[in-house]
C-alpha cells in the first residue's frame, strides 16, 4: 500500500476510496486500493458510503413534458434568431461563459429604471399601466438613457385589490396577505405585499376575449389581434435575462394549457411570473411611455394551473426577479373587467392614476 | 443570408437527423441554419435539465437554469471554436448556467409573511393540492403516491445537495448523474483533474455527513472529510472512520 493512498489512521483516504469508486485509480495505486480493501472492514463500509451517495445522485432526474422541452428548445432559436434578425448578434466579447453574469449586471441597472407592466388586453385593448412617479424617477431616467432605451420610470407593484381573499385564487397564490398601502413611506403609490414594499409594477388588464394563442412566440401564431410577435423593447426573463432589445411578447401557456399562478412556496419562496398579452395598440402606447415589458418565465410551461378554478384572464403575475432586483411576487386579481380597471387606478396615486388613463386614451 | 436548412432538408429526404453528429449540426448550425440549432439543442436538452435541475436542487430553478442554458448555446454557438468538444462546452455552459441560478437564488429576498395562506397547517399541504407543499409548483395533482414518494426522496437529496458546496457539487454531478469521466469533468470546469478528484471526494464525503446526520438528528458533520492534501494528513487526526 503506498503512503500516498492512506489517512492519517491507516485507512485508504476518501479521496483514494472515492477515484477507486469512479474507476479513476490505475496502476500500483489501484491494485493497492483493492488489496487494502480487502482486509480492511473500515474502508469497505466507507466505500459503502460512498457508493451510496453516488448511487442517490445517479438518481433519474424528472424529464421534462415534450410541450415543455419543444418550448424551450423554440425559445432558445428563437432567441438565436432574434440576435440574427436584430442584428445584435453578440460580438467577440460576448462569450456565452460569461455573458450572464454581464447580462444580469445590466438587467439590474435596468430593474432599476424599468418598470413592468403586464398587460393582459384585447376587448377594448385596455391596458393599465401603473407607474409610480414619486420618489424613483429620477433614477429611473438616468438608467434608461444609459441603456439607450426608452425612458424609464420606477414603479411600484400594486396589487389589484378587486375581490381579494374571495376565494381559492389568493389562498393558492399566497396573496391575501397583499394589501394595498397607499400611504406607503417609500412614495406615494407604492404597494406593500404582505407588509413587505415591492418595487416594479403589475398592471392590470381586462379579460382577453378571443385570445387562443398557446404559443410562446412562435412565428405564425395565433395572437391577440393578430399581434403576438409585437416588436418592443424586451428585457425577458429567464428566457433570455439579457439586455435591452429588439424582442418579442411572448405569451406563454395561454388556455386551455393554463397559467400557473402558484408559484413555489416551499421555504417561503414565492414564484412570480409574467404573462402578457398585448395588443398593437396597447404594446405601442406602453412603449411610447418607457414601459418595459418582461417577458413570462419558462415555467410557466410546464405547470398545470394552480387555481384551476380562476380563469387566466384574472390572474396577474408579475415576473419580478429578471428586472426588479431579485424582487419577486405574485399578484393576482379576481376583479372582473370593471373592478379591475377601477382597482387599480384606486391604488395607485392620482396623478399615477391620471396618467395611466392618458396612456390608455391615446 | 440564411441557407437552406441541410438538416431540415435531410431529415425530410430520409428521417436521418438524427444520425448527424454534434459537429455536423454545429457547422450548420453556425452557417445559419435554425433546424441544425434546434436539433442540437434537443439533443442535449435532457442531460442539460438533469445537470440544472440536481445542481439547483429546486425544479423551478432547475427549469430557469435550462432554459438560461439553452439560450447561452444557441446564441454562442456561432462562436464555438471546436477547442473542445461540442459537449463539454455545452455542460460547461450548463454548468455555469445552473450555478448562476443557485447564486442568483440566495440572493433573492424571501417573502415570508403571508405564507401561511399557502399552506394548510392541519394537513400538511399547499392549499388547493393534493402533494406536500413543496410539489405545489412542481408535480401535477395527478401523479401517483409512488411518484410522490420518490419526489420526497427526491426531495431530501436536494436538500442534502444544497448543503455540498457549489462547486463540489456540480463535479459530482457530472460524475456521477452525468457520468462524466474525470479528464471531461475537469475539462468542463477547467480546473485540474486533481481539483476534480478532490471535489468529488468532498462532496460525496459532505453529502453523507448531511444524510446521515438527518437520519440519526445530529447537527450535520462532516463525514470522512478528506483534509486538503494527503501529505498534510500525515500523521495527524483523520476524520476519516474505517
Amino acid at each position: 500500500m503506498t503512503d500516498d493512498a492512506l489517512d492519517g489512521t491507516g485507512h485508504l483516504d476518501v479521496e483514494t476510496l472515492s477515484a477507486h469508486l469512479d474507476g479513476e485509480l490505475a496502476g500500483a495505486v489501484e491494485r493497492a486500493a483493492e488489496l487494502h480493501l480487502r482486509s480492511c472492514a473500515g474502508c469497505q463500509e466507507s466505500l459503502s458510503r460512498l457508493q451510496a451517495m453516488r448511487d442517490a445522485v445517479a438518481a433519474p432526474v424528472a424529464p421534462l413534458s415534450e410541450p415543455a422541452r419543444s418550448e424551450m428548445v423554440a425559445r432558445a432559436v428563437m432567441t438565436a434568431r432574434d440576435d440574427v434578425d436584430g442584428g445584435v448578434r453578440a460580438s467577440a466579447s460576448s462569450d456565452p461563459l460569461s455573458t450572464p453574469r454581464r447580462d444580469r449586471r445590466r438587467v439590474k441597472m435596468l430593474s432599476q429604471a424599468a418598470a413592468i407592466v403586464g398587460a393582459l388586453a384585447i376587448a377594448g385593448g385596455a391596458v393599465v399601466a401603473v407607474r409610480s412617479l414619486s420618489s424613483t424617477h429620477q433614477s429611473g431616467t438616468a438608467a434608461g438613457a444609459q441603456d439607450g432605451g426608452p425612458p424609464a420610470a420606477m414603479s411600484t407593484t400594486t396589487a389589484i385589490g378587486a375581490g381579494q381573499g374571495q376565494g381559492s385564487a389568493h389562498e393558492s397564490t399566497g396573496n391575501t396577505g397583499a394589501a394595498h398601502s397607499p400611504s406607503h413611506p417609500s412614495g406615494e403609490g407604492a404597494v406593500a405585499v404582505a407588509g413587505r414594499p415591492i418595487a416594479g409594477a403589475v398592471v392590470l388588464l381586462r379579460p382577453v376575449a378571443g385570445l387562443t394563442s398557446t404559443s410562446c412566440g412562435r412565428n405564425g401564431s395565433p395572437t391577440p389581434e393578430g399581434g403576438l410577435l409585437v416588436p418592443l423593447p424586451l428585457v425577458s426573463s429567464s428566457a433570455g435575462a439579457r439586455c435591452l432589445r429588439l424582442g418579442r411578447v411572448i405569451v406563454a401557456a395561454w388556455p386551455p394549457t393554463g397559467v400557473s399562478v402558484g408559484g413555489g412556496t416551499g421555504g417561503g419562496e414565492r414564484s412570480a411570473y409574467l404573462t402578457i398579452a398585448l395588443t398593437q395598440g396597447a404594446a405601442q402606447a406602453l412603449l411610447a411611455n418607457g414601459v418595459v415589458i418582461s417577458g413570462s418565465s419558462a415555467n410557466l410551461l410546464h405547470r398545470p394551473p394552480v387555481v384551476p378554478d380562476v380563469p387566466a384572464w384574472r390572474v396577474v403575475a408579475l415576473e419580478g426577479r429578471s428586472v426588479l432586483g431579485d424582487v419577486s411576487e405574485l399578484v393576482t386579481t379576481r376583479s372582473t373587467a370593471a373592478e379591475g380597471f377601477g382597482a387599480i387606478v384606486a391604488d395607485v396615486s392620482p396623478e399615477s392614476a391620471a396618467r395611466v388613463r392618458s396612456v390608455l386614451s391615446k | 443570408m440564411r441557407r437552406r436548412s441541410r438538416v431540415a432538408g435531410a431529415a425530410a429526404a430520409d428521417g436521418a437527423a438524427l444520425n448527424f453528429s454534434d459537429a455536423d449540426l454545429v457547422r450548420s448550425a453556425q452557417d445559419g441554419d435554425m433546424a441544425a440549432l434546434e436539433q442540437l439543442l434537443s439533443r442535449h436538452q435532457d442531460r442539460v435539465h438533469a445537470l440544472c435541475r440536481r445542481i439547483t436542487g429546486e425544479d423551478e430553478a432547475g427549469l430557469d437554469a435550462t432554459q438560461e442554458a439553452l439560450i447561452a448555446i444557441a446564441r454562442g454557438v456561432a462562436r464555438f471554436d471546436g477547442r473542445s468538444s461540442f459537449s463539454t462546452w455545452v455542460y460547461r455552459v450548463a454548468t455555469n448556467a445552473a450555478l448562476d441560478e443557485v447564486r442568483r437564488r440566495k440572493r433573492r429576498p424571501v417573502l415570508l409573511s403571508g405564507a401561511s395562506s399557502d399552506f394548510d397547517g392541519s394537513t400538511g399541504r399547499a392549499a388547493g393540492t393534493a402533494g406536500p407543499p413543496w410539489l405545489v409548483s412542481g408535480v401535477p395533482e395527478s401523479d401517483s403516491p409512488d411518484i410522490s414518494a420518490a419526489v420526497s426522496e427526491r426531495i431530501d437529496l436536494d436538500k442534502a445537495l444544497r448543503a455540498v458546496p457549489e462547486d463540489q457539487r456540480a463535479a459530482i454531478v457530472l460524475r456521477d448523474l452525468l457520468d462524466f469521466d474525470y479528464s471531461a469533468i475537469a475539462q468542463i470546469l477547467d480546473v485540474p483533474v486533481g481539483t476534480v478528484k478532490s471535489r468529488i471526494a468532498r462532496g460525496r464525503a459532505t453529502l453523507a455527513g448531511v444524510i446521515e446526520s438527518a437520519d440519526s438528528g445530529e447537527p450535520a458533520r462532516a463525514w470522512n472529510q478528506p483534509t486538503p492534501t494527503k501529505r498534510q494528513i500525515k500523521g495527524e487526526n483523520s476524520v476519516m472512520r474505517g
